[in-house]
């Protein structure tokens, strides 16, 4: 009798189990980010280098991290095609997606190349490869595998620059990094700067456990919740907040008069407003919780009007700026600490 | 009687397992599709380098600033995220109309730091450097505060954020 009881808990336990794993799955379902993608694959001399700290070929590291990165992007009927650059090489043309092909073409990449008199034109192979984006239809990813070092040709970073002002937000690359130089390092960070959208990665942060599978959640597809989730777990959804621009301008004690000192400040929030010139932004003025509340409204209110203020005199039209003020009442970060209210005097700007 | 209570159940749980909608997309079949498309031939630039078109990838000082600037930016994360309001130690923990609790903490990605540098006109600031980095919210929902602590979370949402920092007197701040 009592083992009845035991098997009846157990059988109840499992059923729980199952209905609860099944409710949680069904909760979401992929669904693709963009509709088409291309590996695009530097295969130039120091690409055939070993990696200063990792000791291995850059080379041979990308292209494992391209097989990794295959395995775990979901079969959605991209397209997708596999180029190379310096020199410049079509290995799989755009087509259905399908892992096998990919892989092969991975597979077939000569990596035993002679480093001497192989320069790198990255820039070029940007040029190059427009007329297959040009070719696509709707959004594409084009995910670059590459130490950065560029020493021949156009400027990798104005061509970048280029390829998004000729697609727009149809268009975003992201950057695998293998850089071991600080200037290979700088000049994929100016690419991956160009927009929002990028995704960063490089070969040591995507072997972490689960970093590849987020890496494919973030760049190629999205769960979705496609059903009433009814048991108590949080949906695995990933939503994309409005963009935050944050920026301190070391006012002094009771002063909201912008001086000579802020403007370079100033000048990038207004570059980053000028990349978007039909948005609507709020500048918020925020204090930390030193001093009386109506004191802080007043004075973040004051500060929050200054900087719209001066975007209004350098050419932001009025309209696309509101100014608010914060007080201390919105703090981000803990003010228990110094560190934490010197990051809690702040200017946010963010899109209506 | 308890016999033909186990049985109900566990043809309940198989039925439910039959039903359970496939979330996994189906492996296509082996048909590949391809269109040939017309590609560029690579073209050296002709114009020539001089100091008002100088590439960024020539620049040797920027790149000194983009180092310097890399490693503050490393260490301004860290802060943020150690003082950050919802940091996971600090995180929030709402009970909700169903009567379970949603926990719910920020985090920057450290792994998504892009950092840019440029010049600028000012004699007292000379470098503005911009940090890019995503910001995670995770979420967990538990019957009791102590069981979300523990839970395992799952990311819900991103906001990108953009950092403005100026150089002055040989430090970023």
């Amino acid at each position: 009798m009592r083992q009845s009881k035991k098997l009846l808990l157990l059988a109840l336990a499992a059923v729980l189990t199952l209905t609860f794993a099944f409710a949680t799955t069904a909760s979401a379902k992929m669904v693709k980010d963009v509709d088409n993608f291309i590996f695009f694959l530097d295969q130039s001399g120091s690409m055939a280098q070993k990696h200063k700290t990792l000791d291995t070929k850059k080379i041979d590291m990308a292209i494992e991290t391209m097989q990794a990165m295959n395995k775990v992007i979901p079969n959605l009927d991209y397209n997708a095609s596999l180029f190379l650059f310096a020199p410049f090489e079509a290995k799989l043309q755009p087509g259905l997606y399908n892992k096998a092909a990919m892989s092969n073409a991975i597979g077939s990449i000569n990596t035993d190349f002679d480093i001497f008199n192989r320069l790198t034109p990255m820039g070029n192979g940007l040029i190059d490869l427009d007329p297959v984006i040009a070719g696509l239809r709707g959004t594409t990813a084009l995910i670059m595998f590459t130490d950065g070092l560029s020493n021949l040709g156009a400027d990798p970073v104005a061509q970048a620059r280029a390829l998004y002002a000729k697609y727009g937000n149809k268009l975003c690359i992201h950057v695998v990094s293998f850089a071991d130089h600080a200037k290979g390092q700088m000049i994929i960070d100016d690419v991956r700067a160009l927009s929002s959208c990028t995704v960063v990665a490089d070969y040591t942060s995507l072997t972490a456990p689960g970093a590849m599978d987020q890496y494919a959640r973030d760049v190629f597809y999205s769960n979705v919740a496609d059903a009433p989730v009814v048991t108590p777990v949080a949906a695995p959804v990933d939503t994309m907040g409005k963009e935050t621009i944050t920026f301190s301008l070391h006012f002094g004690f009771d002063k909201y008069q912008i001086t000579d000192e802020m403007i370079p400040v100033l000048e990038q929030a207004k570059i980053i407003l000028d990349e978007n010139p039909s948005a609507s932004y709020i500048i918020a003025g925020h204090t930390d919780s030193t001093g009386p509340d109506a004191y802080n409204q007043g004075l973040s209110e004051r500060r929050a009007g200054s900087v719209r203020e001066w975007m209004v005199a350098n050419g932001v039209n009025t309209s696309r700026l509101e100014s608010k003020g914060y007080g201390e009442l919105s703090p981000k970060y803990d003010n228990a600490t110094s560190e934490g209210r010197k990051l809690n005097r702040r200017v946010e700007i963010q899109t209506k | 009687m308890h016999k033909h209570i186990l049985f109900s159940i566990l043809a309940v749980a198989l039925v439910v397992t039959a039903l359970a909608p496939r979330v996994l997309a189906e492996e296509p079949g082996d048909v590949v599709v391809t269109q040939t498309i017309d590609v560029a031939v690579a073209a050296p630039s002709n114009t020539p380098v001089n100091s008002a078109n100088l590439p960024t990838y020539l620049d040797e000082d920027l790149v000194k600033k983009h180092a310097d600037f890399s490693n503050f930016a490393k260490s301004k994360v860290r802060s943020l995220n150690q003082n950050h309001n919802l940091s996971r130690s600090r995180m929030q923990i709402e009970r909700q109309s169903n009567g379970t609790y949603r926990a719910r903490f920020h985090t920057i990605d450290s792994e998504s730091l892009v950092c840019n540098v440029r010049r600028s006109s000012s004699t007292t600031i000379p470098y503005v450097g911009v940090l890019f980095y995503k910001e995670r919210i995770f979420e967990a929902v538990a019957t009791s505060p102590d069981l979300c602590r523990t839970a395992q979370f799952i990311p819900v949402a991103v906001i990108p954020n953009r950092h403005i920092f100026s150089f002055k007197q040989g430090s970023w701040q």
